[in-house]
């Protein structure tokens, strides 16, 4: 009895909390840190909003994937930080690989250091989304009736990919330096400031692939599919569409654009084993705040996400605080969203 | 064997206890090594099964807890005037209770997924905070290189005490297994299992559920942080790597090769993955593997294995082969009471 | 659930359409996705857009409305509907009264009775009066069993029976 009232004052918190008071209270909060910490406009679009576009970006290509899965499968993928991983060292590899000058290249090189990114970022997209598939097929689809061991297992195949990582002989354990693409290599100026012309691209690529893949659910049959199965994968067995294959693709798709992040990631931040799991935890919160199973909520959290990371960046350096409280206390907020709004602020499913 | 069976606990106790003995005076040290290490991942298997097993909670962040006690020791003792064992020990307690305390307020509340991803965020800002490599926080936590140089109290100091420190694992371990089994045993333990078995029904028969599992995460947290306490004491370190997903998922690995819900499969968990990994690494064994093969992405793939193919663990094997005829019966039993379209029918979700 | 070592998917490309209990029609699609999604090959809606759309002209009105956002018959009318896209030999159709009003429970049941014509129906019913005004033949079954079936007429006329297994009359 005495658990009742607690009950009915946490039901009626939810409902204050409506959709649109998480992103007002993030810009509320963002005008603050303006408040304490002034920039300057130029400061404002090159140090804050466009970096924090770059890395809503990479975000959101992880938290798309993550979001899609487990709103028609119920599965939370924890490895799914380790495919943008992979996706990143096989990025890597082509970039290193494929160059004449590096001391271990392979037998075929190619000289044009922009062929050896797109080949990166294609090879890297393709043998995620293949990687994704075969998790899928052998070690998910076993256990669709055993949910926990679901989870367990993908957390599981966090260690297996870090070990695999490790245990290249050509990754190792270290980390690796960033290879830009020639035509990307440069700045920009904007407002009189220069900008990075790869952290454009990114942002670039990352909503390009939003709008692609939005095109894909919302106009295609197979993202019909893909939308109903989210509410109801049963009934749409019950049509007599085989929904297991539906799950193999969509499981695909999602590792391939985690590893697509990965891929281009690789030639921005570099990359080392622990990767995965940092960016997947920045794609936790991104889903929790835009709703487990709502694609646009990842797209709208993924732009939260990585704006609130520069902001506080920039607060946080303009105090001389030290800058992993920054990356600390965004995974603060997802603890307050959750406790606020388990469902996440856009609703979806449970 | 039957009438043995209450015996059996001290029974092992006392071959335990007369190991270091058996073996050869130059090989005795290094095994005595290996034990003390088995008896610490004991204890920390013990306190994930307690949530686990018993409580029916999956912490995706247990390492947090272990890490939480290893650091707290490593801070206290690295400082040249190092307060006394039992200082350390309350200090330990404390931090280990409120880590819990804290992570079960912010946590409890969500199941499911939610839960999981909270509990990993969590243990994994700690990760984040103290690998740092920050001018402010590195003098605290020591950073990539983590705390080295602990002065471990010279009475029990495993370096010119090795036999002693064995001895006081040794002992470590049979109390909190003690303590574990008596909280098990107790009413609260039985509502920890009525919580595993149906949360629903427990909260219907009047237990805040909130509350026994706020406790159990407690408990848990505890015995996991002494764990960790006793993993500086030997090792004279503490590293960031204590407080990483790869220590959460050794808990998990332990304690499902050991057996869910059992406590003592868990321990017998502690002990399979040490050796195995002895053995793994040994040289008659790398000379076959791979060079590149590593021992975890081995257990990695272990862990794999057993949660998709063997997910009952060593004890739950055994009590299935003995169980496996009453049980068939009883599912002979069921076939002819209840129609098969029933009983199929409650088994789609 | 698999039948015979055949998942769910292939038991319904054999030809049965199946209208759920609680209808489940897809919220967040609109009428039109609903139906096309129910296509087992390109064309299947052109060709029973008709038939379907005779029967329910009320869904014709709302095609590009979100399911969620129909009334409770309308729900059920979608539901059925969903179930003729494709050319089904048989109809699973469970309580289809559920939770409407009466009116409504009237139309479903004459939509239903129309459809018979044009294919088998097996409907899962507890109310007798309506079920039996619609039905040719009946099966009463008991804790998964059947235990009685015949034609329809003459379970009407056999009142211990009915009360036996249904209750009232």
């Amino acid at each position: 009895m005495t658990t009742q009232p607690v009950t009915l004052r946490r039901r009626r918190l939810h409902e204050i909390v409506s959709p649109l008071t998480i992103p007002l209270v993030t810009l509320l909060l963002f005008v603050l840190i303006l408040l304490l910490a002034p920039a300057s406009l130029p400061k404002l679009v090159t140090g804050i909003i466009l970096p924090g576009l770059t890395l809503a970006a990479l975000y959101f290509l992880i938290a798309a994937g993550l979001s899609l899965i487990f709103g028609l499968m119920d599965v939370l993928n924890f490895a799914h930080g380790s495919l943008f991983m992979v996706g990143a060292y096989i990025a890597w590899s082509c970039n290193v690989g494929l160059d004449p000058l590096y001391p271990n290249h392979w037998p075929v090189t190619i000289a044009n250091s922009n062929a050896r990114f797109v080949i990166g970022l294609l090879v890297g997209t393709l043998l995620g989304a293949g990687l994704g598939a075969v998790v899928e097929v052998l070690l998910i689809r076993p256990l669709y009736k055993r949910p926990i061991y679901q989870v367990l297992l993908t957390l599981g195949l966090v260690f297996v990919f870090d070990a695999l990582v490790r245990s290249v002989p050509a990754w190792g354990s270290d980390s690796k330096a960033p290879i830009k693409p020639s035509l990307l290599a440069g700045s920009l100026e904007i407002l009189g400031r220069r900008f990075p012309t790869y952290s454009l691209f990114l942002i670039v690529l990352g909503l390009t692939l939003a709008v692609a893949v939005a095109l894909l659910l919302r106009r295609s049959r197979i993202g019909m599919t893909i939308r109903a199965g989210v509410q109801d994968s049963t009934m749409v067995e019950a049509l007599g569409i085989n929904v297991r294959r539906v799950f193999t693709g969509v499981f695909a798709l999602g590792a391939g654009l985690a590893a697509l992040g990965g891929a281009a990631a690789a030639s921005f931040i570099g990359v080392y084993p622990e990767m995965g799991l940092e960016y997947q935890l920045f794609a936790f919160i991104v889903v929790v705040i835009g709703g487990l199973g709502s694609y646009s909520g990842a797209a709208i959290g993924a732009l939260l996400i990585g704006l609130a990371r520069t902001f506080s960046d920039h607060l946080v350096l303009e105090l001389g605080l030290p800058t992993a409280i920054a990356s600390a206390s965004t995974v603060l907020v997802m603890a307050v969203v959750l406790l606020l709004k388990p469902g996440g602020v856009f609703g979806a499913k449970e | 064997m039957g009438r043995l069976r209450p015996l059996l606990p001290l029974i092992m106790f006392g071959a335990l206890a007369g190991l270091p003995f058996a073996f050869a005076e130059e090989t005795t040290r290094f095994w005595q090594g290996v034990l003390i290490q088995i008896y610490i991942l004991a204890v920390y298997a013990l306190s994930y099964d307690l949530l686990m097993g018993y409580t029916g909670i999956i912490s995706f962040g247990h390492a947090l807890f272990l890490g939480g006690g290893a650091f707290t020791t490593a801070i206290l003792l690295r400082q040249d005037n190092p307060p006394s064992v039992g200082v350390v020990v309350l200090a330990v307690l404390a931090v280990g209770l409120l880590l819990g305390a804290a992570v079960g307020a912010l946590s409890l509340r969500l199941s499911g997924v939610y839960f999981s991803m909270i509990t990993l965020a969590l243990a994994e800002i700690a990760f984040i905070l103290f690998r740092a490599d920050d001018p402010t926080l590195k003098p605290i936590t020591g950073g990539e290189l983590g705390i080295q140089g602990v002065h471990v109290p010279p009475a029990i100091d495993p370096t010119t005490f090795r036999l002693r420190f064995y001895f006081l694992t040794l002992l470590f371990m049979a109390a909190l297994y003690l303590v574990a089994r008596r909280i098990v045993d107790s009413p609260t333990g039985r509502v920890f299992v009525a919580i595993r078995e149906n949360e629903g029904r427990a909260l219907a028969l009047g237990y805040n559920t909130f509350v026994y599992k706020l406790v159990a995460t407690m408990l848990s947290a505890t015995l996991a942080a002494l764990a960790g306490m006793m993993l500086v004491l030997y090792e004279k370190s503490a590293t960031y790597e204590l407080l990483s997903v790869g220590f959460t998922i050794q808990a998990l690995l332990m304690t499902i090769i050991g057996g869910i819900g059992t406590l003592v499969g868990p321990m017998l968990g502690a002990a399979t993955i040490r050796l195995l990994e002895h053995w793994l690494d040994s040289s008659a064994v790398r000379a076959v593997l791979p060079l590149w093969l590593r021992t975890d992405l081995l257990f990695g793939l272990i862990y794999v294995g057993l949660v998709l193919f063997f997910p009952a663990g060593i004890v739950g094997g055994i009590n299935k082969l003995r169980g496996r005829r009453s049980r068939r019966t009883i599912d002979l039993l069921r076939q002819s009471v209840v129609p098969n379209g029933i009983d199929a029918q409650n088994n789609v979700k | 659930m698999p039948i015979n070592g055949r998942r769910t998917f292939q038991i319904a490309q054999s030809g049965i359409g199946y209208v759920p209990e609680h209808r489940a029609i897809f919220r967040d699609l609109t009428v039109l996705e609903n139906l096309t999604l129910a296509e087992r090959k390109r064309g299947d809606l052109r060709r029973s857009g008709d038939l379907i759309f005779g029967l329910f002209p009320r869904l014709h009105e709302r095609l590009q409305q979100q399911g969620g956002t129909l009334s409770g018959g309308e729900q059920q009318m979608l539901a059925i509907a969903r179930a003729l896209v494709p050319d089904n030999r048989l109809l699973l159709i469970d309580e289809p009264s559920e939770g409407l009003a009466p009116v409504i429970i009237e139309q479903m049941m004459a939509a239903i009775q129309q459809l018979s014509a044009y294919t088998t129906v097996l409907l899962v019913e507890q109310n007798f009066r309506m079920a039996s005004a619609i039905s040719q033949r009946y099966y009463i079954v008991d804790d998964g069993r059947t235990v009685h079936t015949g034609a329809m007429a003459a379970l009407r006329d056999n009142k211990p029976l009915v009360q036996t297994y249904l209750g009232a009359a």
